[in-house]
This record gives structure tokens, C-alpha cells and sequence, in this order.
């Protein structure tokens, strides 16, 4: 037993656990909005945009957060302005995600006294999670889960029928700021735990595995959620005994388990299927 | 999808094509800077160095009967360093480039082998001071993966052969300022003395059992072999990597049994983690510098420095304070290092230490 | 009276070309019109101009006396757009999927209240698919599908509902079903308008037409307005017409016109057949 809880001794592998639970229960609920709508090319563009935020922020001597929080809202409502016109958008949100993070690297590379670990803001270190960042991070997600609860009908419909709700008395632009405003502060307090690389699997991945599980909405964010928990949790956890990088450990569990369900519900599927029998006397239906 | 792949694709192109080197440059003058030319000729030889300690104790021994330029950037990690094509430039003139070796700075090396003159030698100052049995393994540079650790300069004793190796490698290049160099040698060699004196003063005034360094980046090997430290732990795996959580939890131990009242960091390094080892193991953190000089609006290079405080003996001065700080050393014992270049703007008369 | 919606010189268009121009149209409390065009002329266009979901270059929009601003909806009016534009992965219900059209009642509550749930079902039921309630809407059948997003539409109590090509892609059977209750609901008051390119079996059954071709050509009555002359117009071909009795039947040659005419025949004079299901 003692060597199960060997880790939970040290402060760090605990601030690791809370924040690690934490970001994977927020990417899980906020992922089943990205999934659904279609937007997770954007929220990985969008995850490189921040770098180039990052960067910037760095250079310009703010606050990480503020500056990166605002460069990454920016980013996020142009992408839905963007993704307005339907000509020729992705080609677009490629372009303005990548110089984004081209003009972080170009910073980086040309400011030559750059002493800020470009690595772990690629692939995430939650291991050197701070006191101040767990705080950061527990008020992110009861602030975002809020807005998810006191917002769900409106976000719903706007999600699922953007013009109908516009139609129907749902501020559809308001509901645009809104969400590209929780997009970008998701993935600012995020971006620390799992870098640019490996956050949209903490979005995209338990969502994914929550639909193939569910077909309501309202449980699909449960289950994405628990899920995103469950999975950083065990990732967390297990990278401590397999000796490895804790981001990339958490992504390989939950594509094992994405896997695994896949497998479990086409076999399912297939049990379920019964072929009439074409017995003489009856009409197939 | 497919186009933000193909965007990719084509931002890796394009890194690509930058890292590798410029081959038209060095090709296309084959008669410019081959043979050295004599201090008649008003153009002054160009000796290219990487590290900015290297290239202070080099300019302190070229002064100036030689440009000394060095093209690693103080602050930057010496180890993954890519030089920019400006650089190519400069290498591609250089009459002689001197490198410290031992895979320290393998992009550059690289780089200056494809783009230097066909006559310029490329001189390993580290792998010629030490024989390979003197070759330290440790925590950052594993035996198992064969490079040892290639940071010599930081041990004064290894300096001072910088320094000789420097005036001789000058005069070899330079043959009628043979006597210059020794005169700047003879001087820059009492300024490494009185530091490497200074040193074992603060040694001393530290306890015994705190005579430990865990550092972020293992660059203390040669220091502590010469002083009489242990090097206990670094924080940054041999590959360079974050520390995975076995890691950190080992050094979180290590530090705990060891019961150092400080760790270091390094501020090429800027390390979170090492920040939440500082604070669960309970001790102080600072940084030390082994390629950075203290100071703002100094140069490496003696001859454009201004800052006397923006020197190698400077840095290493800066190191003993700090160390001494958190070791539970004095501090005051620095004080009175004469930290100045030999030569240049910042030169003084040389007084001894003692 | 007053017209719901109403329509002034309106001229819209997506990039360099309009799509429509100058449009003078009103709606009006119990009225049950056809917007009658064919494919790419604009039709949807238009209807997404009087929701507000397009940016009219010229004219104005005027919704219950007052000008609509830009970008916004007029209020009290659903819509049922074309089954193609939605997504059918997504993982909802169809009672859910009703229940978001209550949205308007109490925009601040996080659920849905019990007389949502009221007023849903009722709608359901009334449309004929309450007992696909509960099945998500990727395993609905078209016609379903079609009638759940006017359940959506209905369940907010509008005055006003426009319907995108409705009827496309359904069969006659589920066509007629939907057109009775269409009739039955603007009976009890609601206005609608519905687009289609199909005459026949929309267009003809319909009190009012109006006939359309990147502008408005004509509008009235089927009897008055479905003449070569203005059908020439609208669908730049030469059509016939068949006129018995009640009915008009139109075809672009006579050999469908025969066709169209056996289609059209009521039950009692159908040839005799097995029933189909």
C-alpha cells in the first residue's frame, strides 16, 4: 500500500494531481462544444496561436496570464470571424494560428536572450505547477464550469443551430464572444499542464469518448468531464511509476482508452444488429 | 485540415533550409583570409570564438593586435545553439576559430566546419587541457552516453591553461606579437591566480557538511573537483528534458539527506520545477552563471567592454557571492577581487590580491 | 391590418453579383403563402434576409411597425430551414431539440421547466412524432426530421413561421401530411410562408403564391397567377397548364403534364392497387 501512495508524500506530485484533475475535467466539458460544433482543428490553431502570445507577453515584461488571455481571446474571435465565411475558412485559421506561433519562434529566436523554457511551452510541465498556479487553475475552472451551467440552454442551441437560435431570441454574438472568451482562458490556464502540442487531446479525446457512449448532450459533458478527470488522474499517476514524461502519459492512456471503447461499442453494434429471418409465409418488413 | 498540414510542411522547410549552412559564402573566396596576414596590413586577424567566457580570457590575450569575436550569445544555451546566417558570415572570415570542444557547442562547431576557410583551424581548447582520464562524467552527462562534461572554464585552474593555450594558438596565428601575448598573459594570469586564491578563502569559510551542490545544469563538475565539493544532484536529465516525477521526487530526497541549505539554478534555464523542488525541499534557490557575464551594457570582448564587472573573473566572482550566500559562507571574502579585463577600456594596473 | 413582416425594396447579395433586387413583400396575420421560384433564385436568400441572418445591401425589413436593425431577429417568427444545413451527429434528441425552441420564455434559468416540457410534447404530438421523441435526430427519417424543426418553430408560439423548402426530398404521402397541418395551423391564425420549386404538388394547393426570380414577378392567387406568361417569367421556360376543375396542373411537356395528372387524381379514381404502406 505504502508504495501505491509513495508519490501522494510529495507536495509537488499532489499539486500535479489537483491541477492535472482539474484541467482534464474543464478540457473534458469544454471539449464536448468543440467536438460537436466541428472546432477542434481551431482549437488546436488556436493553442499555437498562444504561443506567439506567450512570447510576446514575455518580451513586453506582463503578466503571463493577462498578456496571453488577451492575445488568445483576440485570436479566438477572429477565428470565428473567420469561420463566418464558409469559403475557404480552414485555409484561413491555418494561416492566422501559424504565423501566430511562426512569429512566437521568430521572436524567440531573434531575441536571443529568450530564457523561457520553449519546451515547456510546447509539451507542458505540470510537474513545476506552483501555489499560484493551482489557485489560478481552481478559479478557471469554477469560473468556466459556471458560465457553463448558468449558460447551457443558450450555448446548447447556439451550438447545435447557430441561425435558428439567432431566430429564435439566442444573443448568437454575444454567445460567440463568450465562448471564445472561455476557449482562450481554457487554454491560457491549460497551457502550463500540457503545452501547445498536447491540449487538444485533452479536449478532443474524452469528448470523443463520451459520444461514442452517449447520445444526449447534457450526459455527453458529464461523462466527457469525469472522463478528462479519471484520465489525468490515472496518467498522472502512472507516469510517476513508468518513469515518463507526465503530458505525453496522460495523452497515450486516453487514446488506449478512446480505443478500447471504440472496439467495445462496435462489438456491441454488432450483437445488437438482428437480421430477420426470411422465413416463407412472411413479408419482410 | 490538409492545408494546415501542408503549411507545416512548409514552416519545417523553411527552418530546415535555415539551419543548414550557406556553402556559396565560404566557397566563393578562396584567397581571402588564408594566410595570416601581418600586423602591417591594416585589416587585424579575426580570431571567431562560441562561449562569452571564451571569448573574454581570449580578448584579454589578444588585445588589440586581434579582433576577437564570439558568436554564442551570452544567456543562451550553448548546447542547442543555432547560429543565425550573420554568423556564417563571420565564420566565413575567420583566421582562426577557437571552440572549448567536448560537444559543448556541436550546432556551431558544425556550422563553422562547413563555412570557415580551408586554411583556418578549428582549435578544441577544452580536449587539449585535459587528457581523457581527466574527463568527468556526472549527473547531466552520464557515462552511458559518452560525452563528458564540457564545462571546464568554470574551474580556474582550467582557465588559466585557457589562457595559455589562447597566447599560444595567437602566436602561432600572430608570430610578431608573440611578445604582446606574453605580456598580457603574465598579467591575466595574476588576476586568475588572486581568483583562484579568493576561491579557496570562501571554500573555506564555508562548513564542512554544506560543501554540496545540486545544480540545475551539471556545469560545477571541474570546480567542485578542484575545490573539494560534492556534486550531489543535477535537476536536468541528460537529455536535456524536463525531469520526469520519479526524478524530481529522488532529488526532492537527495536534497532532504543531504540537508544543502541551497540549490542553484541557472538563468539559461529558467526551470518552474525547480522552483516547487526549492520550495517542498525547504531550501534557498539562486542562480549561478557559467556563460553569462554579470552586468548590463558590457561586451565579452576586453577591448569593447566597459563594465569591469562584465568579465569572466567577474562572473566567477558573482558565483562565489552566491554561493557563499546560501552555503552559509562570507561573501566579503569576494570583495576584494579585482574583476577588470587586462586590457581595454576597463585595464588597471594589476594589483595583487593579497 | 397590419402586415408581421414586411419587406421594402430589399437588394441582397453574398459577393459581387445581388442575388435579389428590390423586393417589395408583406406577410400577414393567417396567411398561407408560397414562395415560388426555381433552384438558385434567390428564395432562401430572401427568407434569411427577413430572419436577419443575411445582411441586406438596400431596403429595409420592418417587423411588427418597427425597423429590424442589422443583425438582428424579428421577434415571435420561427424557422424551419432546409434539413440539409443541419447536423445530424449531433447528439440530442428530438424532444431536446424542441424543447431549445422554448428558449425565448425564460432566457435565465439553466433548465428547461415543466410547461416547456408541456408544450413540447404537445407538439410533438400534433406533428405526428411523439413516439420518435425520445431517439436521436441522426435516427429520424427525413420526413420526421422535418417535422421535428417545425415543432421547434411552433413550440415558441410565433405568429409567423417561414419554412425552407419543406417538402424537397420528402415523398407525396409525408408532403400532403405536412401541408394539412401547415393549412390547419394558419386556420387558427398563424402566418406562413413556405419556398418550393415544386408546382404540383405544393405550389397549386396553396391560397397564395408568390412567384419569384431574383426579384419578385408576381404575386396572388394560384388560379390568377400561374398563367405561361408569368410562369415563363419566373421560370424561364415555356409551361403548360392544365386547368380542372379545382385544380391546376403544370409541366414544362405534355407527356409529364399526362404523368403529373395520374399522380394528382384523388384516391377514389386511382386504378385500383394494392395499398402500400
Amino acid at each position: 500500500m505504502d508504495f501505491l501512495l509513495k508519490p501522494f508524500q510529495y507536495d509537488f506530485f499532489c499539486r500535479a494531481m489537483m491541477v492535472g484533475i482539474m484541467v482534464g475535467l474543464l478540457c473534458g466539458v469544454m471539449g464536448v462544444y468543440i467536438t460537436t460544433r466541428r472546432m477542434s482543428y481551431i482549437a488546436h490553431g488556436l493553442s499555437h496561436a498562444i504561443l506567439g502570445g506567450a512570447v510576446i507577453t514575455y518580451v513586453l515584461g506582463l503578466n503571463f496570464y493577462v498578456g496571453s488571455g488577451i492575445w488568445g481571446f483576440g485570436a479566438a474571435l477572429l477565428i470565428q470571424y473567420l469561420t463566418g465565411r464558409k469559403i475557404y475558412s480552414d485555409a484561413a485559421i491555418g494561416i492566422v494560428t501559424t504565423a501566430s506561433f511562426a512569429l512566437g519562434v521568430a521572436i524567440i529566436s531573434s531575441y536571443r536572450k529568450f530564457s523561457q523554457n520553449f519546451e515547456a511551452a510546447l509539451f507542458g510541465n505540470v510537474l513545476g505547477v506552483s501555489p499560484t498556479d493551482l489557485w489560478v487553475v481552481t478559479g478557471v475552472t469554477i469560473v468556466l464550469l459556471g458560465l457553463v451551467f448558468i449558460f447551457y440552454r443558450p450555448l446548447l442551441f447556439w451550438c447545435f443551430d447557430r441561425e435558428v437560435a439567432q431566430v429564435q431570441g439566442v444573443p448568437v454574438f454575444a454567445m460567440d464572444t463568450l465562448f471564445a472568451l472561455m476557449l482562450a482562458t481554457l487554454l491560457v490556464a491549460t497551457l502550463q499542464v500540457l503545452g501547445v502540442t498536447l491540449i487538444i487531446s485533452a479536449v478532443v479525446i474524452p469528448a470523443s469518448i463520451a459520444r461514442l457512449l452517449s447520445n444526449h448532450f447534457g450526459h455527453m459533458m458529464m461523462i466527457s468531464g469525469l472522463l478528462g478527470a479519471a484520465i489525468s488522474f490515472a496518467g498522472i499517476y502512472l507516469s510517476y511509476y513508468l518513469d515518463i514524461a507526465s503530458g505525453a502519459s496522460v495523452v497515450l492512456l486516453s487514446t488506449l482508452i478512446f480505443g478500447l471503447v471504440l472496439i467495445w461499442t462496435r462489438l456491441q453494434r454488432r450483437r445488437k444488429r438482428h437480421v430477420p429471418s426470411l422465413h416463407p409465409g412472411h413479408l419482410p418488413s | 485540415m490538409k492545408s494546415f498540414v501542408y503549411l507545416s510542411l512548409l514552416a519545417l522547410a523553411l527552418a530546415a533550409c535555415r539551419a543548414t549552412p550557406n556553402n556559396t559564402v565560404g566557397s566563393s573566396n578562396p584567397t581571402v583570409s588564408m594566410v595570416p596576414t601581418q600586423t602591417a596590413n591594416s585589416q587585424k586577424p579575426l580570431v571567431v570564438t562560441t562561449v562569452a567566457p571564451l571569448t573574454n580570457i581570449v580578448s584579454n590575450i589578444a588585445g588589440d593586435r586581434i579582433d576577437v569575436k564570439g558568436i554564442i550569445p551570452e544567456g543562451t544555451d550553448s548546447h542547442t545553439f543555432e547560429p543565425r546566417p550573420s554568423d556564417t558570415d563571420i565564420l566565413s572570415k575567420a583566421n582562426l576559430i577557437l571552440v572549448n570542444g567536448l560537444n559543448l557547442e556541436v550546432p556551431t562547431e558544425k556550422l563553422a566546419n562547413a563555412t570557415k576557410p580551408k586554411n583556418t583551424e578549428i582549435f578544441e581548447m577544452g580536449g587539449n587541457t585535459i587528457t581523457q582520464d581527466q574527463w568527468m562524467f556526472d549527473f547531466s552527462f552520464p557515462k552511458e552516453k559518452g560525452d563528458p562534461n564540457p564545462h571546464l572554464w568554470v574551474n580556474p585552474k582550467y582557465a588559466e591553461a585557457y589562457a595559455k593555450l589562447a597566447a599560444q594558438q595567437l602566436s602561432i596565428l600572430d608570430p610578431a606579437g608573440k611578445a604582446y601575448y606574453e605580456a598580457n598573459l603574465k598579467k591575466y594570469m595574476q588576476r586568475l591566480e588572486d581568483l583562484d586564491n579568493v576561491t579557496r578563502e570562501v571554500v573555506a569559510s564555508i562548513p564542512l557538511e554544506n560543501r554540496k551542490l545540486l545544480t540545475y545544469h551539471d556545469s560545477w563538475a571541474y570546480w567542485a573537483r578542484e575545490y573539494g565539493f560534492q556534486v550531489i544532484g543535477a535537476i536536468q536529465p541528460s537529455s536535456f528534458k524536463e525531469p520526469s516525477a520519479q526524478d524530481v521526487a529522488k532529488l526532492i530526497d537527495q536534497i532532504k539527506k543531504a540537508k544543502v541549505p541551497a540549490i542553484f539554478g541557472s538563468e539559461v534555464y529558467p526551470s518552474k520545477v525547480e522552483e516547487q523542488i526549492a520550495l517542498e525541499a525547504k531550501v534557498k534557490t539562486a542562480n549561478t552563471a557559467d556563460d553569462e557575464l554579470p552586468g548590463d551594457g558590457g561586451s565579452a570582448n576586453a577591448l569593447e567592454n566597459t563594465n569591469p564587472q562584465h568579465t569572466y573573473i567577474g562572473m566567477m566572482a558573482n558565483n562565489l557571492r552566491i554561493i557563499s550566500i546560501g552555503l552559509g559562507g562570507n561573501p566579503k571574502l569576494v570583495d576584494k577581487l579585482v574583476t577588470a579585463n587586462v586590457v581595454g577600456p576597463t585595464a588597471i594596473a594589476t594589483k595583487s590580491a593579497k | 391590418m397590419e402586415a408581421l413582416l414586411e419587406v421594402k425594396n430589399l437588394t441582397c447579395g453574398y459577393q459581387s453579383d445581388p442575388v435579389f433586387t428590390g423586393v417589395n413583400l408583406a406577410l400577414y396575420p393567417g396567411q398561407l403563402s408560397g414562395l415560388v421560384g426555381p433552384s438558385g433564385c434567390g428564395k432562401s436568400t430572401l427568407i434569411r434576409a427577413m430572419l436577419g441572418l443575411v445582411h441586406p445591401w438596400q431596403g429595409e425589413i420592418i417587423a411588427q411597425g418597427k425597423r429590424l436593425k442589422l443583425g438582428t431577429s424579428p421577434p415571435k417568427v420561427g424557422y424551419v430551414p432546409q434539413v440539409e444545413t443541419v447536423d445530424w451527429n449531433f447528439p440530442v434528441t428530438a424532444e431536446e431539440v424542441v424543447m431549445m425552441g422554448r428558449y425565448g420564455h425564460h432566457k435565465f434559468s439553466p433548465w428547461s421547466s415543466r410547461r416547456d416540457r408541456l408544450v413540447a410534447r404537445e407538439l410533438l404530438d400534433r406533428v405526428g412524432i411523439a413516439h420518435v421523441a425520445h431517439q436521436p435526430i441522426g435516427d429520424l427519417s427525413g420526413g420526421q426530421q422535418q417535422r421535428v424543426f417545425l415543432a421547434r418553430a411552433l413550440v415558441g408560439e410565433p405568429d409567423l413561421v417561414l419554412l425552407d423548402e419543406p417538402t424537397s426530398g420528402s415523398d407525396l404521402h409525408v408532403q400532403h401530411e405536412l401541408l394539412h397541418l401547415l393549412a390547419e395551423l394558419s386556420q387558427q391564425g398563424l402566418s406562413i410562408l413556405l419556398s418550393t420549386h415544386d408546382l404540383n404538388s405544393v405550389a397549386t394547393h396553396l391560397p397564395w403564391v408568390v412567384c419569384f426570380n431574383h426579384g419578385l414577378v408576381c404575386q396572388g392567387e394560384p388560379a390568377e397567377v400561374f398563367t405561361p406568361a408569368i410562369l415563363r417569367q419566373t421560370f424561364g421556360a415555356e409551361m403548360l397548364v392544365l386547368r380542372q376543375a379545382e385544380r391546376i396542373l403544370i409541366s414544362s411537356d405534355a407527356t409529364t403534364l399526362l404523368h403529373e395528372l395520374k399522380n394528382n387524381l384523388p384516391q377514389a379514381l386511382r386504378p385500383n392497387r394494392s395499398k402500400s404502406a
